[in-house]
């Protein structure tokens, strides 16, 4: 009877040592995997998903596996301390609504594409690089690399990098050239032309 | 043909040393770090640029669209695969002079694959065995050597190039059968290269007019950042990646483990 005791007593302890993913929160290579399937459901559904309707889809996902305030600050670097808190709020409110605007602009077809995972490593700064690539129907393939950070325990993304060209660095670039000779006003009305146009007709 | 062929490699590996002082090479490929002013040239770029957009939206989309509407897929896509096997002859130098032999002797298969049963390279039977097509240029060379990438630079008409890969205008041109060819055929098809380029470039072109708040400053940054990918032919290390400084929102070095990755 005791060796049943603690035999029982070993197998519930060694589970409750191996916690279950969600509650240590998911991997980073789940979060990339979640936001991929979306895309591809997305694409795959466009033929009867209206621009909006795309980007109602694609919200909840987009938001729950980047960190958009974060990157929003980064994107203007050393400009957001000079910023007023309405301008700050602001800012990242038509940020959020661009990024997600874009996502429904971009995969709205689809013609035989699917993503692979090929890695996750961690990096610099307690952040983590999730590779993949998007393999389309002719073999070829686009390298898609995702640089995530944990925030409240959750991995979300930071960057992404495109065949080596780093998202987050072409906004900064844009943004603070902009900020830089023009202001505030002119990037704010060029983002919220864009989301426009994406709107249009999209 | 020998002699021929060693001046404008000499004069354009002189050209480099000159115009990006690439002392000091390393046997490791370029790691720029941050550049203060990655735009040196931009005073003259800019215009260049606006007079390359200019000159594109009146000449060069609507004969590209009109090539695209009038000329069926199957023969646009013949013509590229004709110009395309045309310069691979850059593409087998550059491959040799990286020391990517495995690499040289495949590519070199390539050419010979598409040169013949591909029917003068109208057909790339080549990649369908396994005979993938590559991306190498003397800029690509140079940077691998340790040559630091020079100054961004907006050509007329062709566009974005940085100093370090202007060598490669003389060596394309050299390995290009072309050149040695004179016949009248030779302007019209110099034309049809340039449109078909043109036609295929389209789409980046459009996603830049539409993702684009500042048109100028994202193709210098794609086009250099893509430069550096293609160096390390999609591999480059972590650090030329992410350029890790982005990644701290006030500036400050030493509270980067206070910054965005503090809030947690």
């Amino acid at each position: 009877m005791r060796q049943f005791f603690y035999i029982i007593l070993l197998v519930t302890g060694f589970l409750g040592i191996s916690l279950p993913t969600s509650a240590r929160g998911e991997e980073a290579t789940q979060v990339i995997k979640r936001l991929q399937t979306s895309l591809l459901t997305v694409m795959k559904e466009a033929d009867h998903l209206d621009y909006q309707n795309r980007y109602r889809q694609l919200e909840p996902t987009v938001e729950e596996t980047h960190d958009l305030p974060a990157v929003a600050r980064l994107s203007v670097g050393k400009y957001w301390r000079d910023l007023q808190k309405e301008q700050q709020d602001l800012f990242v409110k038509t940020f959020h609504q661009l990024s997600i605007a874009t996502y429904a602009s971009r995969f709205k077809g689809y013609s035989g594409e699917h993503f692979n995972i090929v890695s996750e490593k961690p990096t610099r700064g307690h952040r983590v690089l999730v590779e993949s690539r998007l393999i389309k129907s002719d073999g070829k393939q686009i390298h898609f690399n995702y640089l995530l950070h944990r925030v409240g325990g959750q991995w979300r993304i930071l960057n992404i990098v495109v065949n080596g060209v780093s998202d987050l660095a072409l906004k900064r670039t844009e943004y603070t050239g902009l900020l830089k000779t023009k202001g505030f006003q002119a990037l704010i009305g060029k983002l919220q032309n864009q989301i426009h146009h994406y709107a249009d007709g999209k | 043909m020998q002699r021929l062929l060693i001046v404008p490699i000499v004069v354009g590996l002189a050209l480099c040393m000159h115009i990006t002082g690439c002392a000091g090479l390393s046997s490791t490929p370029s790691e720029s770090p941050p550049v203060e002013n990655p735009d040196p040239l931009e005073k003259i770029n800019r215009p260049m640029d606006k007079m390359n957009n200019f000159l594109d939206r009146h000449i060069g989309k609507p004969v590209a669209d009109g090539y695209v509407t009038v000329v069926h897929p199957d023969i646009r896509l013949s013509v590229s695969n004709f110009f395309d096997n045309l310069g691979y002859l850059n593409v087998i130098l550059h491959d040799f002079l990286q020391g990517k032999g495995k690499q040289g002797f495949q590519d070199s298969s390539r050419f010979l694959v598409n040169t013949t049963i591909g029917i003068g390279g109208l057909f790339d039977v080549a990649t369908g065995m396994g005979l993938e097509e590559h991306n190498e240029d003397f800029g690509q060379t140079l940077g691998t050597w340790g040559a630091d990438e020079g100054a961004y630079l907006v050509l007329p008409v062709f566009g974005p190039d940085t100093v370090r890969n202007v060598p490669d205008i003389v060596t394309s041109a050299v390995t290009n059968i072309f050149f040695y060819v004179t016949t009248p055929i030779i302007a019209p098809l110099a034309v049809l290269k340039f449109v078909d380029r043109r036609a295929r470039a389209d789409q980046a072109i459009r996603f830049r007019d539409e993702s684009a708040v500042e048109p100028y400053l994202f193709t210098r940054e794609a086009y250099l950042q893509h430069r550096t990918f293609l160096v390390y032919d999609g591999n480059p290390p972590t650090e030329e990646l992410f350029l890790d400084e982005i990644y701290v929102e006030d500036g400050n070095p030493e509270s980067a483990s206070t910054s965005i990755d503090g809030q947690k």
